[in-house]
């Protein structure tokens, strides 16, 4: 059976193509979640493919260094939904509802295709917002480590469902 | 196969008319020097016996074909013919250039295939040992064995796929696209509007790709060689600062500190990012948000005690849990209602999700967003710690250079250079080895996307022309020979470094000098350690490892093998060279006899041929006047002499000739 793949935009790997192969960047996953994150963080989603024609389904589980946080992951993925759908966590049937929607316990990544194409359109959305805030790509992981903690912060601090 | 060269003669091209015979006795010497001063055409009696051997003339260009008249002369013909023994039975090659009509012809002659043939037709079996790629393995001038460790050349690799043929899998890939390249000529367009347009558009990509291709193994061969001379340059830097007692211990302790500092920038981002990759630690609204989640399904009790299953199963049964019978109305609430309730495993993904958030986000004693604040600063000053002490280095030099330091200052500046050059190569590197984007145009360094608007401009143009199936073929064959090319060579280079490794230990039993791998050219391990000499060996042993691979040999003929080297390393390579292959034909000039000559001739038990060639003109009159009693042939234009008294005591002005 074919389950839906963690989905990286061409785009977006060339932006980090300079800090790909630098110590402690490890896989893929890692430029993923860095999107991710920010993507969460302020609420912001766009479907990858429109964005951009390629991209690559790189991975069709939580690579291991983030298998220990994959349901905290996903509860963060749960928690962007309910605000975006304007849920509150009082309402026990639309809480229930995002539940059945979004988690799948059959699949590695305990996601329904559903709750994979979310969790893409988060990453897709926060690379939107990473390339627009920072001037140029990243060249050096120290400095951008420090530069994406203060930006992941801001917007944080801007989206008041946080 | 033993192929051996018997001799050759010439007459009319811009080497003398001359008639050499590299048999003694029935008996071809095992090493044969032929001392030519500048001049004399020793390249273009190589040039010649390449092209006698490999029928490559017949591809020549009429101005290349006439540049090998002799200057001023105006005879229209010029012959040159090579005589081989393979197995010992003759095969030779009669090349005749035609200079009026640009052409070259061939006849051939071998034993049991009817006598002198036209053309270019050495017997099969020895056909796929004289392939153009293939002889200039065995006929080469002195830099050749160099240029297989110099990591800027490929010469090594090519060696590997000349001697197994390699090539014939890129024949396969060329043909192939010729082959659809030439059905899409010959089909009439179903729409002209825009043909020419789409061809244009597939040469055009093809050149690119090429053009990329080249500047990348450039770049790939370039960098290769910077880091080594780069820290070659520190070593230097470092030494000249280290002359004086004080100031190297100051010098050497800045060092220190400069690396120290930088692996603590690694360590320190190394902790930084163990934090990032856990979603609760990188702000504490988002730990905070998943407490509420936890909280909050804990107040609407979910995941429930009672899941979907259980409403699944009740629905089965003739009556409800309470003894009341299930109507078609109940039936149906109770439908609907079941989606409402969580799958069974589900909810355990839900249990285990609060589970994750107790222990990992609300248990005292854990990390939290305020430990990655506090990496974050330790990363901040390991980066200023780092960048003060890369600059107290960079002073200390400065102070020295401002001095009067000149040779560091040149030294630093080189440095300087070759880094910012590495870095330029890298990005450049990394940027043809990106994925490909959909804003890439046909300018583009990008590889990949340089073949994808390749293959996207093929397809057009196959579809245009009707020959869609046929590209789709032609695609399916170049992917098979490109795989097949790759593990190909990729095996074979592991295998002949090992078998080079076996012979090398023979050969230099008392250098301990190694192959480690072999990719564009040879890799020697503690490269930097070994000398010329033995590099310079590796490179021997390594071609006639190859060359004697399935009880093969072939002859070495070398222009000036001893030119380039040092008379240390001379020796070294004239001892060498005896035991490695079975004749050895070497062009030379009388500054190389000097700590080479007596000692090839020792290493081959005494059974070198020594022959002297030069030409008639009024500078060699005294030398005509003084030739010895015997072994003398002399013709219109040349004089040979044979021996090695007369080889060793001709001294000629080298800008004579």
């Amino acid at each position: 059976m074919a389950f839906k793949n963690f989905r990286m935009r061409r785009d977006a790997e060339n932006w980090f193509s300079h800090i790909q192969d630098q110590k402690p960047i490890r896989t893929k996953f890692d430029l993923y979640y860095f999107c991710l994150m920010v993507g969460l963080a302020t609420g912001r989603k766009s479907e990858p493919a429109k964005r951009c024609p390629e991209f690559t389904d790189f991975t069709d589980n939580f690579v291991s260094e983030y298998r220990p946080y994959q349901r905290l992951i996903i509860g963060l993925l749960i928690r962007a939904e309910l605000s975006r759908l304007g849920v509150s966590v009082m309402e026990k049937d639309e809480v229930r509802k995002i539940f059945v929607d979004l988690v799948n316990p059959q699949n590695p990544t305990n996601l329904t295709d559903m709750g994979m194409d979310r969790l893409n359109e988060y990453s897709s959305g926060g690379y939107d917002y990473l390339a627009e805030k920072l001037d140029s790509k990243p060249y050096h992981v120290e400095e951008f480590l420090r530069t994406y903690a203060k930006l992941l912060r801001g917007a944080i601090e801007q989206n008041s469902d946080w | 196969m033993r192929i051996e060269l018997a001799g050759w003669s010439s007459e009319g091209l811009r080497c003398p008319d001359i008639e050499i015979k590299l048999m003694t006795d029935d008996r071809i010497a095992p090493v044969s020097l032929i001392q030519m001063p500048n001049g004399t055409g020793k390249t273009t009696t190589l040039t010649m016996i390449r092209a006698a051997m490999s029928g490559e003339a017949q591809g020549w260009t009429a101005g290349k074909i006439k540049s090998l008249r002799r200057p001023g002369e105006s005879h229209s013909e010029g012959r040159f013919i090579l005589d081989l023994r393979v197995d010992d039975q003759p095969l030779t090659f009669e090349l005749t250039l035609n200079f009026e009509a640009g052409k070259a012809e061939y006849r051939t002659t071998s034993v049991g295939s009817g006598g002198i043939k036209p053309g270019w037709e050495p017997p099969p079996e020895v056909k796929r040992f004289l392939d153009p790629r293939f002889v200039q393995l065995f006929v080469f001038d002195g830099e050749f064995a160099d240029k297989l460790l110099d990591s800027n050349e490929s010469e090594a690799s090519k060696a590997i796929d000349a001697l197994f043929q390699l090539y014939l899998l890129q024949d396969i890939q060329r043909i192939a696209e010729d082959s659809w390249e030439a059905a899409t000529k010959n089909k009439t367009a179903k729409a002209e509007k825009g043909l020419s347009q789409r061809r244009k558009k597939v040469d055009t990509l093809k050149a690119r790709i090429a053009q990329v291709t080249e500047a990348r193994d450039k770049a790939s061969a370039e960098l290769e060689t910077l880091q080594p001379e780069i820290d070659a340059l520190e070593q230097k830097i470092s030494e000249q600062i280290g002359t004086e007692q004080s100031l190297r211990e100051e010098f050497e302790a800045k060092k220190r500190d400069e690396i120290n500092a930088r692996n603590q920038v690694e360590v320190s981002a190394s902790e930084v990012m163990a934090r990032v990759r856990q979603p609760h630690l990188l702000h504490e609204a988002f730990a905070q948000s998943l407490s509420e989640l936890k909280l909050q399904l804990d107040r609407l009790r979910l995941p429930a005690s009672t899941s979907s299953q259980f409403f699944s199963e009740l629905l089965e049964e003739e009556e409800c849990i309470c003894g009341r019978p299930l109507d078609s109305h109940s039936r149906e609430v109770i439908g609907k209602r079941r989606e409402l309730y969580l799958a069974e495993d589900t909810s355990g993904i839900l249990n285990a999700l609060k589970q994750d958030i107790h222990d990992l986000v609300q248990q005292d004693g854990n990390e939290t967003a305020a430990d990655l604040t506090q990496k974050l600063e330790q990363l901040e000053q390991a980066v200023s710690v780092s960048k003060f002490a890369e600059t107290a280095v960079r002073v200390l030099e400065q102070e020295l250079i401002d001095s009067g330091d000149d040779e560091l200052r040149v030294w630093t500046e080189e440095r300087d250079l070759k880094t910012r050059r590495k870095q330029e190569l890298e990005n450049f590197l990394r940027d043809i080895k990106r994925a490909a984007s959909s804003s890439d145009d046909e300018k583009t360094f990008c590889l990949a996307s340089l073949k994808k608007q390749l293959k996207e401009a093929g397809d057009d143009l196959a579809e245009i022309t009707g020959t869609l199936e046929l590209r789709a073929k032609t695609d399916v064959l170049l992917v098979i020979a490109d795989l097949a090319l790759k593990k190909a060579q990729a095996n074979l280079r592991v295998a002949i470094a090992d078998e080079c490794n076996q012979r090398l230990e023979k050969v230099l039993s008392r250098d301990p000098i190694r192959i480690e791998k072999i990719d564009r050219s040879l890799k020697l391990r503690n490269q930097e350690g070994a000398s010329v000499g033995q590099t310079l060996s590796v490179g021997y042993t390594f071609l006639t490892t190859l060359l004697s691979r399935g009880q093969h040999q072939f002859p070495l003929i070398v222009d000036s093998p001893a030119n380039p080297l040092s008379m240390e390393v001379r020796r070294e390579i004239a001892k060498l060279i005896p035991t490695l292959c079975k004749q050895f034909v070497a062009f030379t000039i009388s500054s190389e006899r000097a700590g080479f000559t007596d000692v090839i001739h020792t290493s081959s038990g005494n059974r070198t041929r020594f022959l002297t060639l030069f030409r008639r003109t009024a500078g060699t009159e005294g030398l005509v006047e003084s030739l010895p009693d015997k072994g003398v042939t002399e013709t219109s234009n040349a004089v040979l002499v044979e021996g090695k008294e007369y080889f060793d005591r001709f001294d000629l002005d080298e800008a004579e000739g």
